[in-house]
Order: structure tokens, then sequence, then C-alpha cells
């Protein structure tokens, strides 16, 4: 298992979502990505997809704007 | 993984409009309140571009700086915010409980105010091109995206055509695809004259999607009209969706009443027929889904929630 982190600040949609499915593409099982944005509209996106894609993601508002998007590549059995 | 427990008087399931206001009524009434969201705090107001009816608003407001004011209020009475999805929840027994990836949270109280997804086409291509790969839901959002290009509206009602014409002010041309025939509109008469009467704006009547087209991002969307079957490419930089709302009740099947189309049903007092479980805003059986009138289900959510805790205990015990 390994944590990754990938800073998307000052970047707009749709970019923090290329970059972060390009990173979980490399992951493997049980790894967790943390990706940090300050654009509200990758709020949507980037949640959407890593659920329709079968991760786990949570989110944490860190700031005025600003969060962290904790992505888990779950293990084969894990929901 | 361990999941952490962790106890709350109430669990509002969903951070639009009425389940801050909901947060806004348990919060004052000194109750340990969670709002529990799975995208950004503030729901479907947040795609509004200008929300012109909620009183007390005269100059309009855009739904996100609403729903920021929303928030403020809810979190200045104590309200905790936690921004993820609903795994599970059982809401039969009286420690009624919300799981989350890793949480398990425990209340005496839970409020549904999970509101609906935006329906999609199941048209042909689809799912290759969501979350910002060409179509969108949200004009606000994404409208700088498409300046001086060319995108393509799905659907004929209020949201669709109001939409539409707010994107005619970034956009070089805007096509609408409805499925009526020539002249009939979903949208308020006063919305479609201001549609016909712009010049940026073109209908193709008739039609619905047949399929999504292009590499890795849209590029054409193939319309069908629905008299003759022809089908017909439309060359596009995106492609707006507006044709209605599913209610997010799937994680509720089994353990509370809802219509056939998933809408929950519950009496005047927001209560949902399981005792201390409360549904609120667009998420239930209702005539009008406004702003407006969640605010007003979430206040009598919220109001409920209160008197569940206290008639049945005479005070509330987890407040800190």
């Amino acid at each position: 298992m390994a944590d990754r982190r990938l800073n998307c600040l000052g970047e707009a949609c749709p970019i923090p979502l290329v970059k972060t499915q390009h990173e979980m593409g490399k992951m493997k099982d049980g790894d967790l990505l943390i990706v940090d944005i300050d654009h509200s509209c990758a709020i949507n996106h980037i949640p959407g997809w890593a659920r329709a894609a079968g991760y786990n993601c949570e989110v944490e508002e860190t700031g005025e704007n600003r969060w962290e998007i904790h992505i888990k590549r779950p293990f084969k059995k894990e929901t | 993984m361990e999941k952490k427990h962790e106890q709350y008087d109430v669990v509002i399931i969903g951070g639009g409009a009425a389940g801050l206001s909901a947060g806004i009524y348990a919060g004052r009434a000194g109750l340990k309140t969670l709002i529990i969201e799975k995208t950004l705090i503030g729901g479907l107001a947040n795609n509004a571009n200008e929300i012109s009816n909620y009183p007390g608003f005269p100059e309009e407001i855009s739904g996100e700086e609403l729903m920021k004011l929303f928030k403020k209020q809810a979190e200045k009475f104590g309200v905790k915010f936690k921004l993820t999805d609903v795994k599970k929840v059982d809401l039969i027994p009286e420690d009624k409980t919300v799981e989350t990836f890793s949480n398990i949270y425990h209340a005496r109280a839970v409020i549904v105010a999970s509101g609906g997804q935006p329906r999609l086409t199941g048209a042909a291509g689809e799912e290759r091109f969501l979350y910002g790969r060409g179509i969108s839901f949200c004009a606000t959002c994404d409208a700088d995206h498409y300046i001086g290009k060319h995108v393509l509206i799905v659907g004929s009602g209020d949201a669709a055509i109001e939409e539409g014409i707010f994107l005619t002010r970034f956009t070089d041309q805007v096509t609408v695809s409805v499925m009526h025939s020539e002249g009939v509109m979903d949208a308020g008469r006063i919305v479609q004259a201001q549609a016909l009467a712009n010049p940026k704006m073109k209908f193709r009547w008739n039609t619905v999607v047949d399929s999504f087209v292009g590499k890795e991002e849209l590029t054409a969307v193939v319309l069908k009209n629905i008299k003759t079957g022809e089908l017909s490419p439309v060359e596009v930089d995106g492609c707006f969706l507006f044709i209605g709302y599913e209610p997010d009740t799937e994680l509720f099947k089994e353990q509370l009443p809802m219509t056939a189309d998933g809408y929950l049903v519950t009496d005047e007092q927001m209560q949902t027929g399981v005792p201390g479980v409360f549904a609120a805003g667009d998420v239930r059986q209702k005539f009008i889904r406004q702003v407006s009138t969640a605010v007003g289900d979430g206040a009598i959510a919220g109001a409920g929630a209160e008197k569940h805790i206290y008639v049945k205990d005479g005070k509330a015990v987890c407040v800190e």
C-alpha cells in the first residue's frame, strides 16, 4: 500500500480529472491518492468519476474553496 | 479496515437547500447534527446561474452564493459536515446507523434530503463523455469552456431553455434538441418567447439523442427524428442534458415507503412512516421542487427531529 499526492491547485476542469485518472491508472489495490484542488467543479467531476469506477472517495474541505479528495483503490472484496 | 463509530442526535443525508435548512433548525435546537454530502455543499442549487424567486434577494443571487449563506448559517449553529457518499443505512432500529467508507454514524433521528441525480439519455457512447469530457449538467459551471463554440442542449423544460439562453452569452450557437413537435416546449411561456427570439438559438424539433460520438472528447451528437426515424449528426463542442432528475433513493429501498418512481412518501410533518426518519426537499413526492419549498420541508423535518428526540427522552442526551 502506498499513498500518493497530486497537486492540482490552480488548475481548472477538466485538467484535475484527467490527471487524477492518469495517476489512478498507476495505482495498486489498497493505494490511496490525495488530490489537492481549489476549483469547485472538480468536486462534482472527480468523486463522481471515482465512485463510478469502483474506487472509494471522500473529500476534506481544508479551507475556503480548497479541498483534498481522497481516492482509495479497494482490495478486491472491500466495499 | 476498522470503521470509526460516532454518535449524533441527527444525521442529515444530503447538503442541499433542504438538508441545510433542516441542519439550521436541528443545530439551533441544540442537537448534535451532522450533514453528509457526496459532492459539493449546496446541492442542485449550485447549478443555478441566478435564482430570482427565492424571497429576500430582490437583486437576484447565484445559487452557489445563496448556498454558501445557508452553509454559514448552519455552521453558526454548530452543524458538522462530512463530504462523502453514504454506503449503507439501517433506519428501522431506534439506534439508526448511516455508514460511509470510513465511519459508522449513529443517530436518533435521520433526515433524508438526498435530492436527485440528473437523468441520462441512455444513448450509445454516453458514459464515455461524462465527468467533464463533453457532456455537462451545469451551464454555470461549464459555460466558460464554450466561448465562441457550439453546444447542444437536450430538453425543453425551464432548466433547459433558461440555461440555453444563458449559454448564448458565451457561445456562437446553441442548438436545442426538443422531442416535441415544432413550437412545443415544456418551459414557461415567457422563457419560450425569449428563446425563440434569440438569434443564437436553433431548434431541432421531434428529435432525441441516438448516440454520442468522439474519440477522447465529444465531437458530435447524432439526433434521431422520432417521426421519420432519420439520423442526423450535429457537430458540437459540448452537450448539456436537462431532461429531468431521478431521486437518489436506492439506499432506502425496503426501508422507507416510496412511489413507483422512487420518490419518498411523507406526511405533512415530513415523517416517512418509520419513527425518527424524515424526508425533505426534492427527494420527496411533492408538487413543486424549488429552493423555497426545500427550505420549508427542511424546517419542518428539523423541527420534527427535535420533537422526536425531546419527546422520547425529555432531553437530548448526546449534546456536548
